[in-house]
């Protein structure tokens, strides 16, 4: 018999396989009102630790993917099943992401898109330091109006030395990756 | 105070002192009054135990357990020695006498708190938790204002495994508490604590109500949640054992809400539309939980054998492929345990007889049966392995286990169903009632008509064929030869092998009786065995069949000691009655005094007419037994379509389960006869079960 009390959950980021590919598929179906393609889940499970299961104990209940994008890092999809929500579990989301990110050395900054009416996101992206640098109309085709906000935050090195990126051909290789991406969205 | 010293009295002042020099550390102040009041009252019992402790607190023990024996003796009556005999005994882990002396302390004084608190103490610490209870309780009746004394009598109670009382008391508490004056952390542990008495009663719906009700109070989110999780999940088996199923399916599908990652919900969820009889939806669940977690072989067998019950057997026989590269084990011990496929095979033949396409399930029977086989013969192999490893131990585990290998459930089944098969294609040989149908069919057909119909038929056939090539794994020698010829045939990837065993071979067998016999041979003493009572009525009809009156007389023992219902022995010994009364020259006369002095005993010595009416009686209350008394009939000469029709009259009316009535089904279905009147009878039951799924897999077209 379980003691409600007795034990403290364990909050633990997982690896994504092929054979859990389903549950992080299922997790997004319920969190975002946009649906991903097969070739988002075909790359998620390629990632490494650029997509990661959240999980409470053995359960599965949140998810993070994201990816390089020139000099930044993209947040793709993050987000936890509505009954675990404030427990920390995006904030160790957000955290791993912000880890992946002073690791890399020609990574500047973190970005995601959010919907504007997501006021719940924006508040949980502004508590890490994310700021709003721009909001896009009609980002997300399917829902009305769309419009998103980019929020941004800088990520600092702890040597900040010469960052040797060269980054206008990054910058715009990022661009049309971002642009293909939303359309998946 | 001490209560033989007279109030105002130079004593009781003294007495006073040495008890506030106690309690102030100051025990040679303590002892010195001591001293005045036993000069003037020697021997006064409770000064000398004051005298005792403060000795003790003093570290001479000895001393002090001295001069509290002289003290109890002094005063047999006086709480207080007892009490201070209890302390010091509880100080020397003697928690035998402490005990005692508290005991009694606490019937001398039984409003003295301080003596009920010590005492509840070292009950709980001996784990007399009854005693426990009744201190607790005394303790709530003094002090109802304060917290600890609910909250220790709620804890006692439950340790004493009245948890509804437990619950009452806790809630009865929380009821009265003043929440603004509480810490909200300490509120939400009890309300949490209450969630979990009411857990361990088994009351899991009341407890997801309490939670929902006082989730506002619980300041622990994570806890919630988890506890609502399992919750669901419990009260869910819970509903499903005591057939609430409609419930215990809405509160699973609460629960896959809530957290639709966790797989074993799916599979619960499975379980019970299963138990509904809904078994395509309960194979797509399954399946669904088997894609959240394709690295389980455990789920994937499950999937395969739910796919494969639901009648979608290409789909269960993908899904069983998946793992099985890996279920082949080469350590031999563990290749013996290892009867991984032995349940595909079975299930296969299931599927196939739901459908009815008795080839195709006569194949896979005989495949099992091949496994069981192989088993036994590699023994020779065990033999030495086991002797040079020096394991002697698992080789005469693997000796008994062979000797009874085929007594494993698994094999008893593959013979129940290989024997109702073959009994079936011994009345009416494969082929006899489709070709008389076939001819009907296409005379009613028009030219063009005729032509579609025959192309298909060929290519129906070919494909049948192919797909028993697929599935059947030769495991022997034979097998791998002909391997060879009919590579070209094989589907890229997969292991199979030849068919062994070719379905329409099988079906079209000329000596039903001695197919099944070959699959009854180790079965023949009908061991009383796990599955044997599904065994023993096909086995009848088998040996009655090829005139063997004396195994049928032990089949019919084991009937009478296992859980066969009373109809089927009936009808299986009026079976057996009616062959002596038609071969009664032909039977050899020991044979028949055996049969003589067997035969009644198992029926409690009824005549054939008792036993008759007797099964009229019992076919009035269920619909199983009034197919069963049908059936009889047909092997006594009424025709198929008036068996059925009358089953099909009662359909809807007698008394049956679901799964009787699947039985009764199968049973009837699988008749070789068409024009039977079979489609009334799936019409009349899937009315009954509107939900159910097994009268519609049955493809009576294919049968024969
Ligand atoms: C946004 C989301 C990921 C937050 O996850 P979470 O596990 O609840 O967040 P955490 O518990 O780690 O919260 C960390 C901190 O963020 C802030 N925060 C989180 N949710 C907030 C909210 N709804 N409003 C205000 N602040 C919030 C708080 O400061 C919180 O700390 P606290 O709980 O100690 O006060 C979750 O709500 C979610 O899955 N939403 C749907 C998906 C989505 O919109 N994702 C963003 C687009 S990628």
């Amino acid at each position: 018999m379980a003691e409600p009390k007795a034990k403290k959950a364990r909050m633990d980021l997982g690896e994504l396989t092929p054979h859990n590919v389903k549950q992080f598929k299922l997790i997004n179906k319920i969190i975002f009102p946009v649906s991903y393609s097969d070739k988002f889940y075909k790359d998620a499970v390629a990632a490494g630790e650029y997509a990661r299961l959240a999980y409470l104990d053995d359960l599965v209940v949140g998810a993070v993917c994201c990816r390089v994008d020139g000099t930044k890092i993209y947040i793709m999809t993050l987000g936890c099943l509505a009954p675990y929500r404030r427990l920390g579990l995006g904030r160790m989301m957000v955290e791993h992401v912000m880890n992946l990110a002073r690791k890399d050395k020609k990574v500047t900054a973190v970005f995601l898109h959010v919907d504007v009416n997501n006021e719940d996101a924006v508040e949980f992206y502004k508590t890490f330091g994310f700021e709003v640098t721009e909001t896009v109309k009609g980002y997300y085709k399917k829902l009305s109006p769309g419009d998103a906000h980019v929020l941004e935050k800088k990520v600092t090195h702890e040597s900040e030395g010469d960052s040797s990126s060269n980054g206008d051909d990054d910058e715009t290789k990022a661009a049309a990756k971002a642009d293909k991406d939303k359309d998946a969205k | 105070m001490s209560r033989t010293l007279p109030e105002g009295s130079k004593e009781a002042s003294l007495f006073r002192k040495m008890l506030r020099s106690y309690e102030s550390k100051q025990y040679k102040a303590g002892l010195k009054c001591a001293k005045s009041i036993l000069e003037r009252k020697p021997k006064h019992g409770e000064t000398l135990a004051m005298q005792a402790l403060i000795t003790n607190a003093m570290d001479k023990h000895d001393e002090a357990m001295e001069l509290c024996h002289e003290a109890v003796k002094a005063d047999l009556g006086s709480g207080m020695c007892w009490h201070v005999r209890g302390i010091l005994y509880r100080q020397k882990c003697d928690y035998d006498q402490a005990l005692r002396s508290f005991l009694r302390a606490a019937q001398i004084e039984a409003e003295n708190q301080t003596i009920l608190r010590d005492l509840s103490h070292l009950q709980v610490q001996v784990r007399d938790y009854e005693g426990f209870r009744d201190t607790r309780r005394k303790f709530l009746e003094l002090r109802g204002g304060v917290r600890a004394s609910w909250l220790g009598y709620g804890v006692a109670q439950h340790m004493t495994g009245e948890i509804s009382g437990a619950i009452e008391t806790m809630t009865q508490y929380l009821g009265l508490q003043d929440d603004a004056n509480t810490n909200a952390y300490e509120t939400s542990e009890m309300h949490m604590y209450v969630v979990m008495l009411m857990m361990a009663n088994n009351e899991h719906d009341r407890a997801l109500t309490y939670l929902n009700d006082y989730e506002e109070k619980i300041v622990d989110r994570r806890s919630i949640e988890e506890t609502r999780a399992q919750l669901l999940l419990n009260l869910n088996r819970h509903q499903d054992r005591l057939g609430q199923r409609d419930d215990a399916l809405a509160t699973i599908r609460r629960a896959i809400d809530h957290t639709p990652t966790v797989v074993e919900l799916y599979m619960v969820e499975g379980r019970i539309l299963k138990h509904l009889g809904r078994l395509d939806e309960a194979a797509t669940q399954v399946d669904f939980a088997r894609q959240l977690d394709t690295a389980d072989r455990f789920i994937n067998s499950k999937a395969a054998k739910y796919l494969l019950r639901a009648g979608r057997i290409e789909e269960g026989q993908t899904i069983a492929g998946l793992f099985a590269r890996e279920t082949r084990n080469t350590d031999p011990l563990n290749q013996l345990r290892d009867m991984q496929c032995s349940w595909y095979e079975l299930e296969c033949a299931k599927a196939y007889l739901a459908k009815g396409d008795l080839g195709n399930a006569l194949a896979h029977l005989h495949a099992v049966k091949s496994f069981y086989k192989q088993l036994v013969d590699d023994q020779f192999d065990f033999h030495s392995y086991c002797l040079r490893k020096v394991n002697l131990r698992a080789y005469t585990r693997l000796l008994k286990y062979e000797d009874e290998a085929y007594f494993h459930k698994r094999y008893v089944q593959t013979a129940a169903y290989a024997c109702s098969v073959y009994a079936e294609l011994h009345n009416n040989p494969f082929g006899s009632a489709k070709e008389r149908e076939e001819q009907e069919r296409l005379a009613k057909m028009s030219e063009s008509e005729r032509k579609k119909y025959l192309s298909k038929q060929r290519k129906a056939a070919k494909k049948g064929a192919g797909k028993g090539a697929n599935h059947h794994n030769a495991r022997g020698k034979k097998g791998a030869q002909q391997d060879n010829k009919n590579k070209d045939k094989e589907q890229k990837g997969k292991k199979s092998k030849t068919p062994q065993w070719n379905p329409n071979e099988l079906v079209q067998t000329s000596k039903a009786l001695d197919d099944a016999l070959v699959f009854l041979q180790p079965l023949l003493n009908f061991p009383a065995v796990e599955g044997m009572e599904s065994l023993l009525e096909p086995a009848v009809d088998v040996l009655v069949r090829r005139k063997r009156p004396l195994l049928v007389i032990k089949a019919l023992r084991t009937m009478t000691t296992t859980d066969v219902p009373r109809h089927v022995l009936i009808a299986s010994t009026l079976k057996l009655m009616r062959f002596i009364s038609t071969n009664a020259d032909a039977i050899n006369p020991t044979v028949r005094e055996i049969i003589d002095e067997e035969l009644p005993q198992l029926v409690e010595n009824k005549s054939e007419q008792d036993l008759r009416k007797e099964l009229e009686d019992l076919a009035s209350k269920s619909l199983a037994a009034f197919a069963c008394a049908q059936l009889l009939k047909r092997s006594e000469g009424v025709s198929t379509s008036d068996v059925i029709a009358a089953i099909t009259d009662k359909a809807a009316s007698l008394p049956a389960t679901l799964d009787e009535a699947a039985a009764v089904w199968l049973s009837v279905a699988n008749v070789q006869d068409m024009h039977a009147g079979k489609s009334e009878l799936r019409a009349a039951l899937q009315k009954r079960f509107p939900d159910a799924h097994v009268f519609t897999q049955h493809q009576l077209g294919a049968t024969a």
